[in-house]
């Protein structure tokens, strides 16, 4: 493009033609397609440029680098965190400190009991109980069209989690209303504490219509137990009481559940 | 007709990130394990997501977009292709092809996807072809294409306001013409 043509193109952009170039210039751009082409290519120049530097797009990454780290990340920067952090051992202060340690012990071992004794029982305590007793290990499905979930089972009961997910995931790309693919993706989410992940696949099993038994509910609840965050308990214990109400798949666990929250 | 799923390129272009957050939740999942299967790391699927999301963004941005299938299917293909340009450009020879899915894609939409594919090469060519104009020619098209007029350009640099639109030109010039010159200017549809 020789630089007349670019002084044409940016007079013609930025209003600085008489309305009687303007026509000549619009005449010309309606028959001749190489200059449109140029045209377009100066826009598109100009624009993506513009773009790149705008803070409206650097706005936009860095929502996406935080999401990026919240939902596909998430895992592998909790075990760098593990890692990097240094542990605080106090060294100048020992008297002090394991004065305070012991009281804080003894403080701890009565708050213990009291809630042993007296007050409800831990959530997190109770779901992992029920994942040790039930979802350590899936029976495997019947039927060759689902050799996929048969694949994946088999890999989560391994404790291949991430296999077994890369199962679950290319039966969904292949039907992404399968409800057993759904629910094991849920529970290998689940086992990898992926709890943001799993709570979603969890719902969207429970939207699923027409299955004759779902328990997309009950994990939902199940989940939000095993990660027990401030919140967590009590949207458990509504989704609970929503199992027992529409006698959902998982009713009886939930009622024995309400009974100890 | 445009497709429910709109929302998410209208979350792009608003940055919603309430809405932005449920696309994640949605569909990242799948997007990362197509790639972890494919030889890649979480790292990999986070950049490849990220991309393809912003590619669409520029497509949205410049010049619109209408979503005409659902978004899972349409985000899993941009994708996909992007996961394969990555492993065409590692010379990854284990993996050449990932399996083909399902999903039931209208014309308009293979269409869609391509347009995406294309912006993105597009801007990819600018990028590096920008990277070759000399150092006065970045600084000031870099400045003009910021938040200032080329009035404020101009006195930044020293110029008189004519000088800089003059010099704007020429800069502009050079790097139409480096694209134009590329041996796959032709192919990128401009």
């Amino acid at each position: 493009m020789d630089i007349k043509l670019i002084e044409r193109i940016e007079a013609y952009l930025q209003g600085d033609m008489t309305s009687e170039e303007v026509k000549t210039f619009e005449d010309q751009i309606s028959f001749d397609s190489e200059l449109r082409e140029q045209l377009m290519l100066y826009k598109e120049i100009e624009f993506s440029m513009r773009q790149i530097n705008s803070i409206q797009e650097k706005d936009l990454n860095e929502t996406l680098s935080n999401l990026n780290k919240k939902y596909i990340k998430e895992v592998h920067l909790e075990v760098q965190k593990e890692d990097t952090e240094p542990k605080a051992i106090p060294r100048d202060k020992p008297n002090y400190f394991r004065l305070f340690s012991a009281l804080a012990a003894i403080f701890i071992m009565i708050l213990a009991a009291y809630f042993l004794l007296f007050r409800a029982a831990d959530p997190q305590g109770l779901a992992e109980k029920y994942y040790a007793e039930n979802l350590v290990e899936l029976s495997q499905t019947m039927g060759s069209t689902e050799d996929l979930i048969q694949l994946g089972i088999a890999a989560y009961n391994q404790k291949d989690y991430q296999r077994a997910q890369v199962y679950f995931q290319e039966a969904l790309v292949q039907d992404n209303k399968n409800s057993d693919a759904i629910k094991y993706s849920g529970l290998a989410y689940l086992s990898e504490k992926e709890y943001d992940n799993a709570i979603a696949a969890f719902q969207e099993l429970a939207s699923l219509p027409d299955l004759f038994s779902n328990p997309g509910l009950f994990y939902q609840a199940f989940t939000l137990m095993m990660r027990n965050e401030s919140g967590d308990l009590e949207r458990a214990k509504l989704i609970l009481e929503r199992v027992v109400d529409q006698n959902e798949e998982g009713s009886r666990q939930a009622q024995e559940w309400l009974g100890k929250l | 007709m445009q497709h429910p799923d709109q929302k998410y390129i209208d979350a792009l272009l608003e940055n919603d990130k309430v809405v932005l957050d449920e696309l994640y939740k949605r569909y990242s999942g799948k997007i990362k394990w197509m790639v972890l299967k494919n030889n890649g790391t979480e790292d990999d699927a986070a950049d490849i997501f990220q991309e393809a999301l912003m590619s669409i963004y520029h497509k949205a941005k410049f010049s619109g977009f209408e979503l005409t299938c659902p978004f899972d299917a349409f985000i899993y293909m941009v994708c996909k292709k992007r996961w394969l340009n990555v492993l065409a450009k590692r010379k990854n020879h284990g993996v050449t092809n990932i399996e083909d899915q399902e999903y039931s894609l209208g014309e308009d939409s293979f269409k869609l996807a391509e347009d995406c594919h294309l912006q993105d090469e597009r801007l990819a060519l600018l990028k590096s072809k920008f990277a070759e104009l000399g150092e006065s020619c970045q600084e000031l098209l870099n400045l003009s294409w910021g938040d200032k007029s080329m009035e404020e350009v101009a006195v930044i640099l020293g110029f008189t306001y004519g000088y800089a639109r003059k010099k704007k030109s020429e800069c502009m010039a050079k790097l139409t013409k480096l694209i134009q010159t590329s041996p796959i200017f032709k192919t990128l549809k401009w």
